[in-house]
């Protein structure tokens, strides 16, 4: 585990060197590569050294968490292009980087607390750094404010939990069992805001909207993981109380899908609406975990991973529209397939897999929260119906009112996709419905 | 905008022209049959001309609003609408894309019909003499911002 | 594009048309053999739950692919001259081609989980499809269409946690053995209602006429014969399981009342392609009621002999909608009879079919239902609507006739009827041949021995007679004279309910959405930018700027004061500390 920190340490000088952006993507590609072939085949932690290790949990997330950095850099050539700060944009994005790497393979608690809180200050920088309007401001205020106020109550938990059990260690956490109220609200409550849960979700279409495309892919794709990963951690500890407590969080996340999927039809913004539904989405998540059975935490693993790649996939999209445009208005975006023909395959796709269409991961994840869903009440099964029927409907939505139709007419130039981002697409599709062939190694890491 | 009548500046007589046109049209929803229409029309055509003298602006006014109510009434939910007019169903069916947007192909793309892009590139730069010529060359500095 | 042999029509036409032939082999050995293939492949399993990817080969499946394949084949045939003109023809082919792949997936997966690869497949496809056209009316089609399936999809999703009961989702296995289970019986009505949305019965029924604002090839493969028949075909293989359900009662009224209902808007309506729509409804209604009495094979059967003259009948309107400058008013046509005969004639030929004139293909379906449901023990009112939309099948088919090319002669004044196209032309004699010896042949084929019926002699003759009044009907309300007040603006009304096909297109759009969306307005207002902004974010920040603004005030007074103060507190700490020893 260590090979790979120090790989990523030593691309950090290669950053600031002259045009070597197209070489750190590729740097990272070799790496994506040797991590793939890390060779995790067992449910337990394996290769350990310096407190770090991983298992199947981490290795899927950490692998999402580098092919996710690829394709920021990926889409971000319009800084290399411009000459924009691109190196500090490299550095920036190597060093989140690292912090998700050391979150995701950290087996010491207090570690995974200060990389967890550590990771949000390169996104915060990514935001007002390259974001595009004054209003970033206020939006890099909110995401860094929701996220630290919750968090510090995470962080005397662990203490707690130290002085408690003289332990630290994420593995020995399941020989524990804390019946503690308050142990439980304060250790959750980060990661809730941060998947994030309705009510608290403040942060994230505002973040979202202000972010550039690669803040946008980072946060949708692995920020929110992180609070999903850190759930599916810190549960086992605390099971008596979760029994008890849990279904508070279930029939918030419930109704709240459901409401947010609504709000998603209010929105006129691409990329607000996307960040609505991937709240929408994260909170099946939310209920998933908090179901406590076998089912629900395969599902919110799977569903995770597969909303990392669509939802990215989708501001990539979102972005490319942009550009071009330089819009993020429904109403602007309109009847693009005139323009881009091929590139309305590529919406078509990864909105599809955004509505869980098959066979995408996003499906296999569904099901199985839905399974686990019902076999805790088959009540739940009203909001889920309605969750996962007008989670179709404003991915549908989104995409005719983007791609269908006569065009905005005061377009007066455009040019049409480059391979770049075609290419772009497919590695975000790609994974999304080929991994659900050999779904069943994110089946058995528990 | 086009579509929507400026109603309030219309003057009556053309609201009764308007109003008039719009029953001929739903008598031809109802009666499909041209002979059994052109019987319709004109009874039609009576009853608009029956009241055609009618001085006082407060009673025509009414008349008109009871003809607008009527034919609100008896509308035909499926009227008969050319297929490229407002609500047929061939309307903006097909959206061609601007003519600019060949320009900005990729070379390669270009390459597949040589002699269209020569020509076009011909057809451009003998559009620029000709604009030159009437209005003069642009003014350079005026390019750069 | 222009050479007839390498074009992507030509070629896509050539493999279907092969697959069909491999397929109508297979079959005929199966169906001699009566063999059954199972082929399970293991996706992933672990609990002792496994997902799997099974496919199903009987002679029901592969002669249903095989119908598919041969429509689909000659509807891209079809479109090599309809669509001529189109910019996008490559992508019209394959999102047609990606259509009939959806459904070979659907039609032949027996597991509930590998089902919703093609289930969900269609319902995008069809989307695609919907939506191909760039104008208003088909957004809003296609955008009907697809939420309306989604419904279907979602049910077919809570089905696969219902069926985590069982262990396994090939549900083949579960349907008799567990037939009395109170969670075959929520799976039951799920199943229904999510074939009842794909088939377009009541409730759902308002997409199927929408979706006309699709290219008329589509609408006849996808809108007549393949996509909307997939719920009775699904609920075909769960039959077993139906047979003793409340649900299916209600089933059997819904689709009555379907029937009876597109056969009256069939009536009313003037758009071509949607009187068409509408009768491939009222025949949906008639499999799915045969279907919910208990006869599988044959809502089957005629599910089979109806994709044959309803695709034809389809393509017989596009024929004439493209001779016409896109005009599908019937109102505008008329006596093309004379100008077009050979199409006039495979549209009659598709017409009679569909009527059940003897021994054409409809006849041996339709007539065999309808005595099977004389035969069987029915209330008076299924039996009335039975025959009613039997009148009325006779009904608007006669009115679409005497409309198209019987009456004067009524087009714009510059018009081009021509009958030479060959490549449409060719394309329907196909299914031309088909329309007329099908019925006959499936007939003599699929069933293993004749049904036994004894009907009394008015009984028995009654088809003919509700078909005689309902032809008759047809003529004379089509008829027109010149004195005659408007029959629908007498019952403006009443004419008004029939015609909006009993309000059903708006209440699925507007009736749902406007409530939907207010309240995610609503939602938006009240809580995104309302209490929830006020209770953490905003309101937080508000909170502490008033409480900074205060001890502002007080630091910035007069620094004696400041010091003062600060004394103050020194000596009320140290009284403390005093006294509290």
């Amino acid at each position: 585990m260590m090979k790979f920190l120090m790989m990523m340490i030593f691309m950090i000088p290669l950053c600031f060197m002259k045009n070597m952006f197209w070489m750190v993507q590729m740097m990272l590609m070799l790496m994506m590569f040797m991590f793939m072939n890390l060779g995790v085949k067992l449910n337990l932690f394996c290769n350990l050294s310096y407190m770090m290790s991983c298992d199947i949990m981490s290795y899927g997330l950490i692998l999402l968490s580098i092919w996710i950095s690829i394709l920021m850099i990926m889409a971000s050539e319009n800084l290399y292009k411009m000459d924009y700060y691109v190196n500090f944009f490299l550095f920036n994005v190597i060093f989140l980087l690292i912090m998700l790497y050391l979150t995701f393979s950290t087996l010491n608690m207090f570690m995974f607390y200060l990389f967890f809180e550590g990771s949000l200050i390169p996104t915060l920088l990514l935001i007002i750094g390259w974001g595009y309007q004054p209003e970033r401001i206020q939006a890099g205020m909110y995401l860094l404010f929701y996220t630290l106020f919750v968090s510090l109550p995470l962080l005397i938990g662990i203490f707690y939990m130290n002085n408690e059990m003289n332990c630290m260690i994420i593995y020995f956490l399941k020989f524990f069992n804390l019946n503690n109220y308050l142990l439980y609200i304060s250790m959750i409550l980060a990661f809730l805001v941060k998947m994030p849960m309705y009510f608290v979700h403040l942060w994230l279409p505002k973040a979202h909207v202000e972010a550039p495309v690669s803040g946008s892919m980072i946060l949708a794709g692995i920020m929110l993981k992180l609070g999903g990963y850190g759930l599916l951690r810190l549960m086992i500890f605390l099971q008596e109380i979760n029994m008890k407590l849990n279904y508070i969080w279930i029939v918030i996340s419930l109704v709240g899908g459901f409401y947010i999927s609504l709000k998603c039809f209010c929105q006129i913004d691409i990329k607000s609406l996307i960040a609505y539904s991937s709240v929408a989405h994260m909170s099946i998540v939310i209920s998933g975990i908090m179901i406590m059975n076998y089912w629900g935490f395969i599902g919110s693993y799977i569903l995770m991973i597969g909303h990392g790649l669509c939802s990215s996939g989708m501001f990539c999209l979102a972005n490319i529209s942009y550009e071009r445009l330089h819009s993020r208005s429904l109403y602007i975006n309109k009847g693009m397939m005139n323009f881009m023909p091929s590139m309305s395959l590529w919406w078509f796709l990864l909105m599809s897999s955004n509505m869980a269409a098959p066979p995408s991961l996003n499906l296999m994840g569904e099901i199985s929260l839905i399974n686990s869903l019902m076999s805790w009440s088959w009540i739940s099964m009203l909001m889920l119906m309605l969750i996962s029927f007008f989670s179709a409907g404003y991915s549908l939505y989104l995409y005719s009112f983007i791609q269908h139709g006569n065009y905005y007419s005061g377009i007066y130039s455009y040019y049409t996709g480059v391979s770049r981002e075609y290419l772009m697409l497919m590695l975000h599709w790609l994974p999304l419905n080929i991994l659900v062939l050999k779904i069943d190694y994110s089946m058995i890491w528990f | 905008m086009a579509n929507v009548p400026l109603y309030g500046v219309k003057t009556h007589a053309q609201k009764v022209c308007s109003l008039y046109k719009r029953a001929l049209r739903n008598l031809e929803a109802y009666y499909d049959r041209r002979n059994v229409y052109r019987y319709q029309a004109v009874l039609l055509r009576d009853r608009f001309d029956k009241n055609a003298k009618i001085t006082d602006m407060r009673k025509a006014v009414e008349l008109l609003k009871e003809g607008e109510d009527e034919l609100f009434k008896t509308q035909h939910p499926i009227p008969k609408l050319f297929p490229t007019s407002q609500g047929g169903v061939a309307h903006q069916r097909v959206v061609t894309p601007p003519d600019w947007v060949i320009d900005y192909w990729h070379p390669l793309e270009k390459a597949h019909f040589p002699e269209y892009f020569k020509r076009r590139e011909q057809r451009k730069k003998e559009f620029i003499a000709m604009w030159e010529k009437e209005y003069g060359t642009a003014d350079k500095k005026e390019e750069k911002h | 594009m222009n050479n007839m042999k390498y074009s992507i029509c030509f070629i896509s036409f050539f493999f279907l048309f092969m697959m069909m032939m491999v397929n109508f082999f297979f079959m005929i050995y199966f169906i001699m053999n009566d063999m059954v293939i199972l082929m399970e492949w293991e996706i992933m399993s672990f609990n002792s739950l496994s997902i799997v990817m099974s496919i199903l080969l009987d002679w029901m499946s592969l002669l249903f692919m095989m119908f598919v394949f041969l429509i689909s084949s000659v509807v891209i045939y079809y479109s090599k001259s309809y669509m001529q003109s189109e910019l996008n023809l490559s992508r019209f082919i394959i999102l047609v081609l990606l259509f009939v792949f959806s459904m070979m997936l659907l039609i032949i997966s027996p597991n509930i989980i590998s089902i919703l690869l093609g289930w969900d497949g269609l319902g995008l496809v069809s989307y695609c499809l919907v939506i191909y056209y760039q104008n208003l009316k088909s957004y809003n089609a296609g955008m009907l269409t697809a939420l309306s399936n989604r419904v279907g999809d979602v049910f077919i999703l809570i089905v696969i946690s219902w069926m985590l009961n069982y262990g396994s989702w090939n549900y083949i296995f579960y349907l008799e053995f567990m037939n009395n289970d109170w969670e075959m019986m929520m799976i039951g009505s799920m199943i229904i209602m999510a074939a009842m949305t794909k088939s377009a019965q009541i409730p759902f029924s308002s997409w199927l006429p929408a979706a006309m604002a699709a290219p008329t090839p589509v609408s006849a493969l996808v809108h007549s014969s393949t996509l909307v028949t997939a719920g009775v075909y699904l609920l075909i293989r769960f039959n077993m399981m139906l047979l003793d359900m409340f649900f299916l009662k209600l089933l059997l009224l819904l689709s009555g009342l379907t029937m009876f209902m597109a056969g009256i808007s069939a009536n009313y309506e003037f758009d071509l392609k949607k009187i068409i729509a509408l009768s491939t409804l009222s025949q949906l209604g008639l499999m799915m009621s045969i279907l919910s009495m208990g006869l599988p094979d044959l809502a089957f059967f005629h599910l089979l002999t109806h994709a044959m003259f309803k695709a034809l009948l389809f393509m017989c309107a596009g024929i004439i909608i493209h001779m016409m400058n896109d005009i599908q008013d019937i109102r505008f046509m008329g006596g093309i009879s004379l100008y077009i005969p050979l199409t006039s004639l495979c549209m009659n030929i598709s017409n009679m079919a569909l009527c059940g004139i003897p021994f054409l293909a409809g006849f041996y379906s339709k007539d065999l239902i309808l005595e099977l449901v004389s035969f069987s023990n029915l209330n008076l009112m299924i039996f009335f609507l039975y025959y009613l939309s039997t009148g009325l099948t006779m009904f608007y088919s006669f009115r679409l006739m005497m409309y198209l090319m019987v009456n004067d002669f009524n087009l714009l004044s510059i018009f081009n009827l021509y009958d030479e196209d060959y490549i449409m032309l060719k394309s329907m004699f196909v299914l031309l041949f088909m329309s007329i010896i099908s019925g006959s042949f499936l007939s003599w084929m699929i069933f293993s021995y004749p049904y036994m019926i004894y009907l009394p002699f008015n009984l028995k003759m009654m088809v003919i007679y509700v078909s005689l009044v309902g032809g008759m009907l047809g003529y004379f309300i089509s008829n027109m004279k010149i004195y005659s007040v408007n029959k629908f603006l007498m019952t403006y009304n009443l004419s008004n309910f029939l015609c909006l096909m009993w309000f059903m297109p708006n209440l699925s759009t507007y009736g749902l959405s406007y409530y939907f969306l207010n309240l995610g307005q609503s939602l938006l207002k009240n809580i995104d930018m309302g209490w929830s902004e006020i209770y953490s974010g905003f309101g937080m920040m508000q909170v502490m700027k008033k409480y900074s603004v205060f001890y502002n005030v007080y630091q910035m007074n007069n620094f004696m004061i400041y010091l003062f103060s600060f004394i103050i507190w020194m000596f009320i700490l140290f009284m403390m500390l005093m006294f509290n020893n």
